[in-house]
């Protein structure tokens, strides 16, 4: 009997972070009628979240035309090991969003306990924690919270857990692997 | 002289026959005597005596004793090497000649007379053997003619039972036991004179057998063993050995096994063991090393060996206990010795066993073997004797530690609270118990949940009258302890020594795939590593084959013991008949769960050995899981009864190939009532199972669910009680069901589709050969590894999406309602659209493979099913509201969509008239959309508060959340709470029945929306005032 595995616990070692992988859905014809509820309450998430500013630290947009794949800003809080520092994170809003929730990755690099070495999170809400009444805010400001709050009972990434109490060997390492992902991409 | 022989007087004969038995002489021997035996000894001492007495020089038989004690004391030149033990022996021998001699003797009365003295003279030397044997020094003797204090008698025992096929052995050689000297000796009224000789033999009979393998000789000291164990008094000697049950505080599994007097015997076995305290010769190395290489019949000898031998080992052990249980006076010791097995190898439970301090596998294979023969009595075809098992023995046994074990549907604070409301009479006690539980409960505050209620029953235990329980109850609970300790730990085991070859085998190709890329020296010593590896494992998996798997006789014993268990278990809660009563007995939900949990693990496993369902009758097991599989108030874990579905699947008609388990399904009548039922409603249920990974373990499950229905829905009677359900249940259970159905569709298809691209980048990636050669060895292994786990990711993610949106084309053709519902039909039109989307939208061509079979990737049968569905619901749609639902979906919907899916199933060859209505639903669709433009136009922007919060559309049925006191529309919550009982606000429990109708809320909107059709109205008239003004105007210029 095949056993199906959890993939995000396979990947707890850290490695070099492949360049992310783009699956940009095709763009819907633009004289149809974009009724859709889904469309509609991301539409009203993108509104509430403009209209809020970057007050929090944490923006989103959607990334190129397609309202249901978006990319997030997070910044690092201030008096914490990612102080000064910004994130981008991908947001895939499913089919049947609300009601499941967005896959949620990191693509800027970030040495993290709970993030592996694809960006992807291990964060309760994301998972059987979700609730249809969280929105993109919820989402945003939670992982900003996790970056400052880790738990290190359950990593993704043991290295940055075992190191989480070395405070400035951590931030050493938060900052090397930020940069490093920046050369990678550019 | 001939004249004097009739003459000898009775006295004179008695002599020489006692100088005949024990070669002595009270006569200086005379050198020229021709009749001179060398042996013969002249006891001096002896002579003198008799003449100081006055008496002549005659042996008789008052003076035996003092003969024998002479020669045995006196150091004799001419006695030669004889050990005291083979001296006595032989008198016995020669006197039992003697007595043959005698009795052709014609004078009655001489031979009387003759007959007791052989007998005493027989009597004398068996009770100087014991002196001897209980004390060697007594006696000087020869060091070099004895390897061991016992020795001796051993190899006359040995001799005794080994049909003369003596080997080896002492000094002695294969000298035979004299006819009755054995039997004489060990039949004696005077326990404490044999007890420590008989001890010896026991401590003998354990080292012979030490560390010895299936293929050493084992079988001469089982059958001395049982030789010994047949005489009551040394049946009575061996339950009272020190090492029986050895005692102290560093006694652990191990220790008893290899020091108590019966555990080398069952230590006796083919499988793998520690290497410190492995068996010798090596069955894996001697009969399957290179399995490959060896010719088939070799194999087929080497398997029907092991089994030949391990079957008389089971046997002889068999016997030895049932001998032992049989009397009175050592009953009870042999249970003792069972449950201190049992109870001090507890934790071979875990998954992971310390080889140190428990027991082998093979012990515990053995005992599994044994006690299952004990069973058989009462294993008779109708069960008779099920009611002398007594549910109670679990909660009150001071012989077995059960209480600490997980029960079906009981914590064990239930388990307490319920066994002392058993006991109302006695409420001092109960307080003063309740006061001691608190005390004891903070005094051990740090300690496990376990081991505290572990001792808290064990005090309430102690607490009840003491019950005797009858030997087929305590036989029952034992066995059932050892078989999940024994041959169930062997099945696990085995298994995973499976995964673990198949998981060496992947790595190895792997390696030697990465070899013939790029040699390095590293991988070299990484291959030739995991091949030596891959050897030992094989060994070891023949070994399991050969004694376990290919025993067919043990694999049908166990599954007649749990056949047992399953009748007896349905007996606790009123015994067959459905449904179950509303709430579980405590008689049933207090039950260890592991006596289910083996039952049904003995079934997946025997179902996969070729004929080891040969003739077993499975319509219980058949009963009990169709009453218990969709019972979570009866069972409460989930994985077990998930477990129960595996039994099923393995006895599909399909894939067991036989027609004997088709009848389960389709002549069984609880199957044909309830089967389809209660796979739909374990398919909700597993969606929680309370565990960490429980959003990945319910697709394993649910997979084997779907098997299941898809081919009950074939069967005509089947497909029938679906249909009633579907009807009966379309907003219960089936729509649950359905909803879980799409969720998984939909996760799983978009899951494999996006991973898919995934993979193709990673193999672009690895096809780059300059790039790729640069990177560091480890990094491309690494790369590698995750290349290869994509593959199997969406390999099975596809085949489990295959199957469920099968399941939904199958279903659909007959089945609609359910889909049309208006909390469904959004979200199936979406999935569909979707799925629509990507096999014939404009990214159709990025998700072609080079070889998608590898992957159960077949775009065009996916697309026809997809289609199917789509035509299915269409004819099903009375009302009209499914064109409208598919152009709601803003996502994936378009208005090419449909034309284009037309275009591909031209091309691909599907059925004309299908092909058309899905053209005829495309166009229905198209004008839903155009109607949708206009009414959104109509009502312009609408206020906040009339829009829903979770998806933001327009309310039409608004409902307040009790907790939350949050208005929502109803479609979209009962959405929610088709995979969620809670309220999304604030996590608190909600249900369909909990909504509280908003309707003055209703109102105002049924109020809004006609103020804004009035407004249109208005401006439509407005309209109509302006066009006749300017006609007035053109008459003015007129």
């Amino acid at each position: 009997m095949e056993v199906r595995s959890n993939p995000a616990a396979d990947n707890s070692s850290d490695h070099l972070r492949p360049p992310a992988v783009s699956s940009k859905q095709p763009l819907p014809s633009p004289t149809a009628v974009d009724t859709s509820a889904v469309s509609q309450r991301l539409q009203k998430e993108l509104m509430a979240l403009m209209m809020s500013g970057g007050d929090l630290g944490v923006s989103a947009f959607p990334d190129g035309e397609s309202i249901f794949t978006w990319i997030g800003t997070i910044e690092g809080g201030k008096g914490t090991q990612y102080e000064g520092l910004s994130y981008k994170l991908s947001l895939r809003f499913p089919l049947d969003y609300p009601f499941k929730p967005p896959q949620v990755k990191f693509e800027t690099m970030c040495f993290h306990p709970n993030v592996d070495q694809f960006g992807n999170i291990c964060l309760d809400i994301l998972q059987d924690k979700w609730s249809s009444a969280y929105d993109c805010r919820t989402i945003l400001l939670s992982i900003q919270s996790l970056l400052e709050e880790p738990n290190l009972e359950s990593p993704l990434n043991s290295y940055a857990a075992a190191l989480w109490n070395d405070k400035e060997d951590y931030r050493r390492m938060v900052h090397k692997q930020y940069f490093s992902g920046e050369a990678l991409e550019s | 002289m001939a004249a004097a022989k009739p003459q000898r007087t009775p006295q004179e004969v008695e002599d020489i026959i006692i100088r005949k038995i024990f070669l002595v002489s009270i006569t200086e021997i005379a050198n020229s005597n021709t009749t001179t035996n060398s042996k013969i000894v002249y006891l001096e001492l002896t002579a003198a005596e008799i003449l100081s007495e006055g008496k002549e020089l005659r042996l008789s038989r008052d003076c035996m004793e003092r003969v024998l004690i002479d020669r045995l004391s006196g150091e004799f030149a001419g006695a030669g090497d004889e050990s005291p033990f083979q001296y006595l022996v032989g008198c016995y021998h020669r006197a039992h000649e003697e007595g043959k001699k005698i009795s052709n003797m014609k004078d009655k009365n001489l031979r009387s007379e003759m007959e007791t003295v052989v007998r005493q003279a027989k009597k004398l030397c068996v009770n100087y053997c014991r002196i001897h044997l209980a004390n060697p020094e007594l006696f000087p003797s020869r060091g070099s003619a004895s390897t061991g204090a016992n020795s001796p008698l051993l190899l006359l025992i040995f001799a005794e039972v080994g049909g003369g096929n003596v080997f080896g052995g002492g000094g002695g050689g294969g000298a035979k036991s004299p006819p009755g000297f054995l039997e004489e000796f060990f039949r004696d009224p005077d326990f404490d004179s044999l007890d420590k000789i008989l001890k010896g033999l026991y401590e003998e009979l354990r080292g012979s057998v030490m560390k010895v393998s299936a293929l050493g000789n084992f079988q001469d000291s089982l059958r001395a063993l049982l030789y010994l164990v047949r005489f009551p008094i040394g049946a009575k000697s061996l339950v009272n050995h020190e090492w029986w049950i050895p005692k102290g505080v560093y006694v652990n599994g191990r220790a008893i096994e290899m020091t108590s007097i019966l555990g080398p015997f069952f230590h006796i076995s083919a499988l793998p063991d520690q290497a410190f305290f492995k068996g010798q010769p090596d069955v894996g190395q001697q009969c399957f090393s290179d399995a490959s290489t060896r010719r088939p019949a070799d194999l087929l000898s080497s398997f029907s060996t092991i089994k030949t031998v391990m079957n008389n080992l089971y046997d002889g052990l068999a016997e030895v206990l049932l001998i032992l249980l049989k009397s009175q006076d050592t009953r009870e010791n042999v249970l003792k010795y069972l449950a201190e097995v049992i109870n001090i190898n507890a934790s071979r439970a875990h998954i992971q066993v310390d080889p140190i301090t428990c027991a082998s596998s093979g012990m515990f294979v053995n005992l599994s073997a044994v006690v299952l023969r004990l069973c058989e009595p009462f294993l008779d075809a109708n069960l008779t004797k099920r009611d002398k098992i007594d549910a109670k023995y679990v909660h009150y046994s001071n012989r077995l530690k059960l209480s600490g074990l997980t029960a079906l549907h009981a914590s064990s604070e239930e388990v307490i609270e319920w066994l002392n409301s058993k006991n109302p009479a006695k409420t001092g006690a109960t307080n003063q118990y309740n006061d001691d539980q608190k005390r004891l409960q903070q005094s051990q505050e740090a300690s496990s949940s376990g081991s505290n209620a572990d001792e808290l029953s064990n005090e309430n235990s102690a607490r009840a009258e003491k019950t005797k329980y009858s030997f087929i109850c305590e036989c029952f609970f034992m066995t059932a302890r050892v078989l999940n300790l024994g041959l169930l730990k062997a099945f696990s085991d085995f298994k995973h020594l499976v995964q673990d070859i198949s998981r060496c085998e992947d790595a190895l190709s792997t390696l030697k795939a990465m070899q013939e890329r790029t040699p390095t020296p590293q991988a070299e010593l990484d291959i030739n590593r995991l091949e030596k590896e891959m050897e030992l494992y094989s060994q070891e998996k023949l070994c399991y084959e050969a004694q376990i798997l290919r025993d067919n006789t043990l694999i049908q014993n166990a599954l007649s013991f749990y056949r047992l268990m399953i009748v007896w278990l349905v007996g606790l809660v009123g015994g067959l008949k459905m449904p179950l009563p509303p709430t579980c007995p405590m008689e049933f939900s207090t039950m260890p769960e592991h006596f289910v949990e083996d039952a049904m693990e003995l079934l997946i496993f025997a179902s996969r050995i070729p004929k080891a369902l040969d003739g077993v009758v499975l319509d219980e097991f058949m009963n009990f899981i169709i009453m218990f599989m969709a019972s979570p108030e009866f069972i409460k874990n989930p994985y077990l009864r998930a477990k129960m579905v595996e039994v099923l699947n393995c006895w599909m008609p399909r894939r067991s190939g036989s027609t004997a388990t088709a009848t389960l399904f389709e002549g069984h009548q609880l199957s044909l009532e309830y089967l389809v039922r209660n796979l739909l409603k374990l398919y909700v249920d597993i969606e929680f199972t309370g565990s960490h990974t429980q959003f990945y373990d319910k697709f394993n499950i649910r997979h084997n669910i779907a098997e299941l229905l898809e081919y009950l829905w074939q069967v005509p009677s089947h497909r029938n009680a679906w249909r009633q359900i579907a009807k009966e249940e379309e907003k219960g259970v089936y729509l649950n069901f359905l909803n879980f159905l799409i969720n998984d569709s939909i996760y799983l298809l978009d899951e494999s589709l996006n991973k898919i691209l995934e993979l193709k980048e990673l193999e672009a990636e690895m096809s780059n050969t300059v790039e790729w050669e640069r990177r560091p060895v480890q990094e491309r292994q690494e790369r590698t590894r995750l290349f290869h786990s994509q593959e199997n990711i969406i390999r099975i993610d596809m085949k489990l999406a295959n199957e469920d949106v099968s399941m939904l084309a199958f279903t659909s053709e007959q089945i609609t309602a359910p889909f049309l519902l208006p909390e469904m039909v959004e979200r199936v039109a979406s999935m569909l659209n979707y799925f629509l989307l990507q096999l014939v939208g404009p990214q159709r061509k990025s998700l072609s493979l080079k070889d998608p079979e590898k992957y159960e990737f077949r775009p065009k049968h996916l697309l026809k099913q997809i289609v199917h569905i789509y035509v299915h619901l269409a004819r099903g749609d009375t009302n009209s509201i499914f064109p409208a639902a598919i152009s709601k979906d803003g996502r994936s919907y378009n208005d090419q969509l449909f034309s284009a899916g037309a275009d591909v199933l031209h091309r691909i060859g599907e059925d004309g008239r299908i092909i058309q209505e899905f053209i005829q639903l495309g166009a229905k669709a198209k004008v839903a959309a155009s109607e949708a433009m206009d009414t959104e136009a109509t009502l312009g922007e609408i206020p906040d508060e009339f829009l829903d919060p979770i998806q933001y559309t327009l309310m039409k049925d608004p409902v307040i959340l009790p907790s939350s006191r949050i208005t929502v529309d109803r479609p979209v919550i009962q959405r929610h709470l088709l995979s969620d009982s809670t309220d999304p606000f604030n996590r608190s429990h909600l249900t369909a029945d909990m909504l509280i109708p908003d309707d003055e809320l209703k109102a105002r909107i049924e109020e809004f929306v006609r103020s804004q059709e009035m407004k249109k109205h208005l401006s439509l008239q407005s309209t109509k005032a302006t066009i006749q003004t300017t006609n007035g105007e053109t008459m003015l210029i007129d």
